[in-house]
Formats: structure tokens, C-alpha cells, sequence
């Protein structure tokens, strides 16, 4: 008599079992937070003749008050007020290359549709990235380097910018650490002064996981693609109205392709568009899928924006 | 009577001791693992991270370990990101972006500004980080070091390298510092654990008194000797 285990009837079983669904690894993707309207879009570059989209800032809309004058005397002209902010757009691109035996044994997991959606997902996180580098550089800082980011503080910044008569609405993006911080003085602080709005299935739905709620007028984005600061202790977040930051992009000329696919404005944020084309090399058997995309995001009006800098530790 | 040994008693193998040595402890062998152990010498930092050039402002200070330093920014040193370019053969202009900066009173360090070591260095492919952080083999966490980089700071200012703070910078910084201070000893009645965070607030406002105390006379500006304002 004889008893047949798993070792010994090894050779009949396979390796593993792989299972159809997948997870997702850990990553920040958050990209519909360029939706936002805070968030101004300079345009689309394509046939402009150039790589830089410049946004002019006019002084007009009451921007300068009458003065007065006395009686039958002349008023002296004066020029318009204006800034003009230059936003270069340049390549962004990725790409994934596979053997056709490979292909052919993942079809189930790795094909076209799931390597395009991954496009256009990559195309709006890789923005959200550029303009998180960007929210703790403005002048005005609020926030206590090395502590914890209050209520208060947030508060405050946003005050800031309420003095400074920046156009709303107003939105916080701040690191996982900081939004951490900022719950557990509301949990502790302000006795419900100012009620906290949490972000509904419909909002998440618009501008993405990221997106946790209102609090005082200010939405607030979690983003952990907040860079560090100050020798890496600190997070660099901030709160900003519009104007503060600008962003462009550029479509792509039609090449008429089969194997070269424009997807128009499909991405997270609404308004990328994003080529996803294949390129083939034949006497190798290998099959690349490239993504690219043309985008560029610059700090817009210095004042519509409040960094704030709070420790990044838990 | 002796007892008989059965024939199925096979003479027991002595069984590897595990060591008791408390300096060597259990091996991989004493814990039963049959295979190794992959050797992992990399940090595992997913995310590129890439070079930067820190900028300057005359209004940005903070207080850190007791020391009143400017709160610097990164020129991140990535295509169409606030201005920067980068040609075909792969190296960045920084020119327009600079300008672009200077515009709104920023102002670049160089990297080798103490004239002793760059303030950024390459941790790993694509990983660039400054000085005072510090990436760790086998793993994707980054530590700092605050005070290193206080010091740093404070030694540029120090040494004329970048211009000390202006008194009106450091009074609105006193005003802010106040304020915190007089909310965190409201808060400090009811949550004794602010009390670290009022110490640090108290040791933050004195750094900045004492800076005002010994920073340099403001430069007054001229009045003219006739009264300027057209009166009847």
C-alpha cells in the first residue's frame, strides 16, 4: 500500500495557481485633483507654433480705483497693470516591452486595454506629481516647521488668502501626515466650531480618492507626493486659490497610424490627452507599449497661494 | 533485568543544539529555513526623486532648534516643471526658471554655496536627496536630520552667504510665534500634552527676540525735509 502526497505527486501538479483578479501596489492615484478650478489650465499647445503657453494677469475688473481729481483739471493716464506667466510643456513618456511568448501566456493579465487604461491613469498621476512639488514653494508660509499641522493653522492660511483677495475657491493639499495631524486637532480642538464636510461618494467621484472633504471653505486634497523639506523633517503642503498655479499640455498631430491611438481628453484629470501607440520589432518577437503625453505646470500669482510647512513624522 | 533493545529502536542521532550563545543566537539553520537569504543592498525608493537647486527668499524664516534660519525652497530640476528645460542631450536650463524666481524675490544657492560639500547628492539611480537626509539599504524610508540642517542654515547666515533676516521679516514672525504661544496656553489647561509644544513655541520666540535684539539698525526711509502732503 502505498500513500500519494503533494511531494510525491509533484511532477503532476503545477507550479502555482494564479488567481484572474489582481491587486493594485501601493500607490498614490489621485489624479483627478487637477480638476480642481483652483488649478488654472494655460491650454493646449498644439499649432501654436511654440512649446511655451504664455497666461497674461490683467489689472482690470476694478483692479484700480478711481482717483480723485480736482475740478477742471486733467487726469493723468496710467498703465494697466499686467503680469504674464510662460509655462513650458515638455515630453513625459513610459513604456513596457514584452516577448511575444510572454504576451501570448498573459493575455488574460497584460493586453492592450489593460496596459491603455494604465496610460491614461500614469498620464494624470504624473501631473498631480509636478504640481505637488510645486504647492509648498509660495512665498507666505503658514504652519510651525517641526509640529504638528493644526486647525488653527489652516485656519489662518486660509485667512491669508482671504486677505489677500484670492479668487476661490480654495484648496489644501496636503501630505497623508499632515491631513493626519490636521483630523486629530479637530478631534481634539474647536468643538465642532466649524463642521467638518467629509468628501461624498459623488465628490470622490469627481476628484478622486485624494479628495477628503471641505473644511471652512477649503477642500482638501491628500496627495503623498507632498515633498519633504528642511532636511527631510518637515512636509511641504499648502492651500491655494486660483491663479496660484498653471498648467498646460499639448495634443498630439494626427499620424494616422493603426498602431498609434490618441485618446482625447480621457484621462483622470479630464483634459490630458494621451498617445498610446505600439511599436514592434519583429526579428526580436517583442512588442513595446508606449504612453506619452506633453505637459508642463508653473507657479501662476506668487500671493494666491499659503505654503504650509508641518512635521512629517507621525 | 536488562532491558532487551527492540529491534525497531534505531539509536536515536543526536539533534543539533541550538546555540545558546547569546551573542551568536539562532541561525538559519537552527530555525529549520532551508534556503538563504537574498542579500538586499539597494535602497528600495519606488518613486524617482530628482535633482533640485534651493532657492532663497528674504521673507521666508522660520525657527529650528532654537535657531532663526530661512526656510528654503527646491527648484526641482524636472522638464517643464516651473520653468525648467531639458535639452536632448539631457542636461537641465535653469536659466528662465531662475528668472522667473528672481522675479518674485527668489534667489539660487549653489550647491557647493559652504565651499565644502554639495547640499545634494545621488542616493541611488534617480534618487537624489540633500545632506541631511539619509536613504537606507532594503528599505523606502528616508530619515532627516533637522538640527544638521538648522546648523547648515545658520551658518550661511552667519557667514554672509545669505543676508540675515530684516527686522519687519522677524517682527511678523514674533507676531505669529505670539499667537501660537498664547492659543497653545489656552489649549495647555485642558490637554497637558501641548505643554512640549508651548515649550518649543516659548524657546522659538525667545530665538527671535534675541535676533531682533542683535540684528542690525534698520535703514530708515528718507524723509524729505519739506511736508510732502499737497495741504491748504
Amino acid at each position: 500500500m502505498a500513500t500519494d502526497t503533494l511531494t510525491t505527486l509533484s511532477s503532476l501538479l503545477p507550479n502555482k495557481v494564479v488567481t484572474a483578479e489582481y491587486l493594485r501596489l501601493l500607490a498614490d492615484r489621485n489624479g483627478a485633483l487637477i480638476r480642481h478650478p483652483a488649478f488654472v489650465y494655460g491650454g493646449d499647445g498644439r499649432g501654436l507654433g511654440h512649446v511655451q503657453i504664455s497666461m497674461r494677469a490683467l489689472g482690470l475688473d476694478g483692479y484700480r480705483i478711481l482717483q480723485s481729481r480736482a475740478p477742471g483739471t486733467l487726469i493723468a493716464p496710467r498703465a494697466l497693470d499686467f503680469d504674464d506667466f510662460t509655462c513650458p510643456v515638455g515630453p513625459y513618456s513610459k513604456a513596457y516591452e514584452f516577448d511575444d511568448l510572454s504576451r501570448a501566456v498573459l493575455e488574460g493579465l497584460i493586453n492592450p486595454t489593460i496596459l491603455a487604461r494604465d496610460a491614461m491613469k500614469a498620464t494624470s498621476n504624473t501631473l498631480v506629481s509636478l504640481a505637488a512639488q510645486l504647492v509648498g514653494g509660495f512665498a507666505n508660509t503658514s504652519g510651525t516647521p517641526g509640529s504638528a499641522l493644526t486647525a488653527a493653522q489652516l485656519l489662518e492660511a486660509k485667512a491669508q488668502l482671504g486677505i489677500r483677495s484670492v479668487e476661490g475657491p480654495y484648496v489644501a493639499v496636503l501630505s497623508g501626515v499632515q491631513f493626519l495631524h490636521f483630523e486629530q486637532s479637530l478631534a481634539t480642538g474647536t468643538a465642532g466650531a466649524i463642521q467638518w464636510l467629509p468628501a461624498t461618494a459623488a465628490m470622490i467621484g469627481q476628484y478622486g480618492d485624494g479628495f477628503k472633504g471641505n473644511w471652512g471653505g477649503v477642500d482638501i486634497f491628500v496627495s503623498n507626493r507632498v515633498p519633504t523639506t528642511n532636511g527631510g523633517v518637515d512636509h511641504a503642503g499648502g492651500v491655494f486659490g486660483r491663479g496660484a498655479l498653471i498648467w498646460a499640455n499639448s495634443s498630439f498631430a494626427p499620424e494616422g497610424d493603426p498602431n498609434i491611438v490618441d485618446f482625447g481628453a480621457t484621462d483622470d484629470s479630464g483634459r490630458n490627452p494621451v498617445r498610446f501607440e505600439r511599436s514592434r520589432t519583429g526579428l526580436a518577437g517583442k512588442t513595446a507599449y508606449v504612453t506619452h503625453a506633453n505637459l508642463g505646470i508653473i507657479e501662476g500669482i506668487d500671493e494666491a497661494g499659503e505654503a504650509i510647512i508641518t512635521k512629517a513624522t507621525v | 533485568m536488562a532491558k532487551r533493545q527492540r529491534q525497531d529502536d534505531a539509536p536515536e542521532e543526536p539533534q543539533p543544539q541550538p546555540s545558546t550563545d547569546v551573542a551568536t543566537g539562532l541561525s538559519l539553520a537552527d530555525l529549520g529555513v532551508s534556503d538563504g537569504l537574498a542579500q538586499v543592498n539597494a535602497p528600495r525608493i519606488r518613486e524617482p526623486r530628482p535633482g533640485f537647486v534651493f532657492l532663497f527668499h528674504p521673507e521666508r524664516w522660520f525657527v529650528s532648534h532654537g535657531l532663526v534660519v530661512p526656510q528654503l525652497k527646491r527648484l526641482v530640476l524636472q522638464n517643464a516643471l516651473n520653468g525648467v528645460r531639458q535639452g536632448e542631450n539631457g542636461r537641465f536650463s535653469i536659466s528662465t526658471a531662475l528668472a522667473d524666481q528672481a522675479k518674485r524675490g527668489w534667489q539660487a544657492l549653489d550647491p557647493l554655496v559652504d565651499g565644502k560639500a554639495s547640499y545634494v547628492y545621488r542616493a541611488a539611480e534617480g534618487v537624489y536627496l540633500s545632506r541631511w537626509e539619509t536613504a537606507h539599504a532594503g528599505s523606502s524610508t528616508v530619515t532627516g536630520d533637522g538640527k544638521g540642517y538648522a546648523e547648515w542654515l545658520r551658518g550661511l547666515v552667519d557667514t554672509g552667504k545669505i543676508p540675515r533676516p530684516a527686522p519687519y521679516v522677524l517682527e511678523q514672525l514674533r507676531d505669529r510665534l505670539e499667537g501660537r504661544a498664547r492659543r497653545l496656553q489656552d489649549q495647555v489647561r485642558t490637554v497637558p500634552s501641548v505643554q512640549v509644544d508651548l515649550d518649543a513655541a516659548l524657546v522659538a520666540l525667545s530665538a527671535v527676540e534675541h535676533e531682533l535684539a542683535g540684528g542690525p539698525n534698520p535703514t530708515p526711509i528718507p524723509k524729505g525735509a519739506a511736508n510732502p502732503l499737497p495741504l491748504e
